[in-house]
């Protein structure tokens, strides 16, 4: 008896229906008309009306409008603005409008990035030197070096005759002679 | 900036977008023909205003109620409906896909009526299944463009639906044959 009514040809029934027919229902309500419509002559053939107009009104396209009145109302429009606009504006975005002269722009850029990446690599010498400059190369050096030693032994002579005997080693053994001197006059001092 | 550019691409966009609403919704080629050319000239006055992505809500709304005012204003002056058949050309045989002569014979017949009887609907009924059906808006962009809650879109809808399937009740197919 309730299975019954599930195909009744109620309210709701035509609400799901008309969705069917139109291709706008959920899955269940899809499911639940095409059962009811398999089962129900009535439910079947009401399905069958609605497609038909659905179909008939998805077929309806959109109206053309008039060529002549667009070009005419283009004409009234979009020239009042540009005559305004700047020259120079208008140059620039007829040209970047178009979208081959953006693509063409974008491939010479990047183009031109790789080949700068490739052309600039670090440059390698390859030129070979001779027994005699290796020699001179090494004398040089030799002589960069002994100057340098010889600044070392002086700076290390310096340090240890002037700095740490007359700045250093005098004034602290004249130094720890006052406080020896103090303390053995302390001594020998009566009580 | 691009304001010609976005204009030119609006246009192209939805010129026979506002021109099939208007249509439909005034019932007169002439009258269409008029709220097009102010719908663009209002497009271009706000081109820097408004949000290119958004532009299809504000077109129809803007579309709507021109149509709105020169329906009310038709009510004072003289009732031009009967002039809708005239005015339709057959863009209906340049749609369908059907190879079927029967079929094509058949919805040349029926396109007309179809068409008629979409007019027939109620104003508020009409502009939704005019938006739905004919101009493929979502529920959501109807709502917006005619200021109707999304539950009143699908009411009025499945009325449409339900008065348009009442109107072509004579033009059956099985009648035709």
């Amino acid at each position: 008896m309730s299975r019954k009514k599930s195909f009744e040809l109620n309210e709701e029934m035509v609400n799901k229906i008309i969705s069917v027919a139109y291709e706008d229902a959920s899955l269940l309500d899809r499911i639940k008309v095409m059962r009811a419509a398999s089962r129900n002559n009535e439910v079947h053939n009401l399905l069958n009306l609605y497609k038909t107009t659905a179909n008939e009104v998805k077929q309806l396209g959109e109206e053309e409008f008039s060529r002549e009145i667009f070009k005419s109302i283009e004409n009234r429009t979009v020239p009042v603005k540009r005559t305004t606009d700047k020259f120079i504006y208008d140059f620039i975005s007829i040209i970047l409008s178009r979208p081959i002269v953006s693509t063409v722009t974008s491939v010479i850029l990047i183009a031109a990035i790789i080949a700068s990446l490739i052309i600039n690599k670090p440059v390698e010498y390859s030129y070979v030197y001779t027994t005699a400059e290796i020699t001179e190369a090494e004398k040089q050096a030799g002589y960069a070096f002994a100057v340098v030693g010889n600044f070392f032994k002086e700076t290390h002579s310096t340090l240890q005759k002037e700095v740490f005997g007359n700045a250093v080693a005098k004034p602290f053994g004249q130094s720890i002679r006052i406080i020896n001197n103090l303390l053995e006059g302390d001594k020998n001092e009566p009580n | 900036m691009f304001a010609e550019q976005r204009y030119r691409f609006l246009i192209q966009q939805y010129k026979n977008k506002i021109y099939t609403y208007s249509l439909y919704m005034l019932k007169n080629r002439m009258d269409a023909d008029d709220v097009t050319q102010e719908v663009m000239i209002r497009i271009w006055q706000n081109i820097d205003k408004f949000n290119i992505l958004a532009a299809k809500t504000w077109i129809i709304k803007t579309t709507n109620n021109l149509c709105i005012d020169y329906l009310r204003r038709r009510t004072v002056a003289v009732n031009r409906e009967f002039e809708i058949d005239e005015f339709f050309e057959d863009t209906y045989s340049k749609n369908h896909n059907s190879e079927n002569p029967y079929l094509i014979t058949h919805f040349k017949m029926i396109a007309p009526k179809v068409k008629e009887a979409i007019q027939q609907l109620p104003e508020n009924l009409r502009s939704v299944f005019v938006l739905y059906e004919i101009e493929e808006m979502k529920y959501k962009e109807i709502s917006k463009a005619l200021d109707l809650p999304i539950n009143s879109v699908k009411v009025y809808l499945l009325r449409a639906r339900k008065k348009l399937q009442e109107e072509l009740k004579e033009y059956e197919p099985q009648e035709i044959i």
